[in-house]
């Protein structure tokens, strides 16, 4: 088994799949995006992380707009109290990632490989320390960006 | 009138249990209830508080009780033994399927779920 991924075939199938779920989970378009431009300035961001056990140790973090989330749930629920439409953004965002990892992972290693993952979270304070980024992706989703980050994780024992 | 009138869902993502609920009603079924859980605690006890349950959909990866545990403990009672049981998992070709499938487990759905993959197992004609 390797140890790292490698990076352009990551990329391209973490794109494919980020375009994939969004298509199908709320029909909207995911477009690869130039990765200079500022993430989300004067928005509030959401961002979620998802620890990858097998069949390598790593994580994989999304970040978007709250505005897109609350879009998505637009998309789902027909009619949404403000509030609610608060807290379901950030689970719409964790189910969203929980979808993606588990695609891409399919995508990337293929059948028969057993992969195992941890349940998505919110995060809000990042602890860049223990990882390490291989591969980044910003998609523009109707006009919102996303961005997507895997990472090899050095675990502390 | 549809064989499936009262539908457990356990997943713990609430935006999930709604994309089953909408995809289940785009199939043309018109269940009489949907219950919701978000674990299989949860779900294990709505099932010993109601025998109306005719189908259950549930999700691979959730706290504080999985979908193979929750599943292996509904198939290993008389009481829950024949409710047909869907499984959705957002990882294709796991290595849980062949224990789900031995288990009578109607069908694997990969996420995110919509009515075209759902008809199927459902036995909904198009």
């Amino acid at each position: 088994m390797k140890d790292t991924f490698q990076r352009e075939k990551a990329a391209q199938i973490l794109q494919d799949c980020i375009s994939s779920v969004l298509a199908e989970m709320a029909f909207m378009d995911a477009l690869p995006s130039s990765l200079q431009e500022p993430l989300h300035e004067n928005k509030e961001t959401l961002n979620a992380s998802i620890d990858i056990l097998t069949p390598l140790s790593c994580n994989l973090e999304i970040a978007t707009s709250r505005l897109l989330c609350e879009r998505i749930i637009d998309i789902l629920y027909f009619d949404t109290e403000e509030t609610v439409k608060h807290k379901l953004a950030e689970d719409t965002l964790l189910e969203i990632l929980n979808i993606i990892a588990g695609q891409f992972l399919s995508a990337y290693f293929g059948q028969g490989a057993v992969i195992q993952l941890e349940l998505p979270r919110l995060v809000y304070i990042q602890d860049d320390k223990s990882k390490d980024t291989a591969v980044q992706v910003l998609m523009d989703v109707e006009g919102e960006h996303f961005l997507a980050s895997l990472s090899s994780v050095r675990y502390r024992y | 009138m549809s064989a499936y009138q009262h539908i457990l869902i356990v997943d713990d993502s609430p935006t999930s249990r709604m994309i089953i609920e909408r995809c289940v009603q785009m199939c043309g079924l018109e269940p009489q209830h949907f219950y919701h859980a978000e674990n299989g605690i949860e779900a294990l006890g709505i099932l010993s508080e109601t025998s109306a349950i005719d189908l259950i959909i549930t999700d691979i990866n959730m706290p504080k009780m999985d979908g193979q545990t929750f599943v292996r403990l509904l198939k290993n009672r008389d009481e829950t033994r024949e409710i047909p049981v869907i499984i959705t998992s957002s990882i294709a070709d796991s290595s849980f399927e062949p224990e789900m499938s031995q288990l009578g487990v109607m069908a694997v759905v990969k996420k995110p779920v919509s009515p075209e993959k759902l008809v199927g197992p459902l036995g909904v004609e198009q």
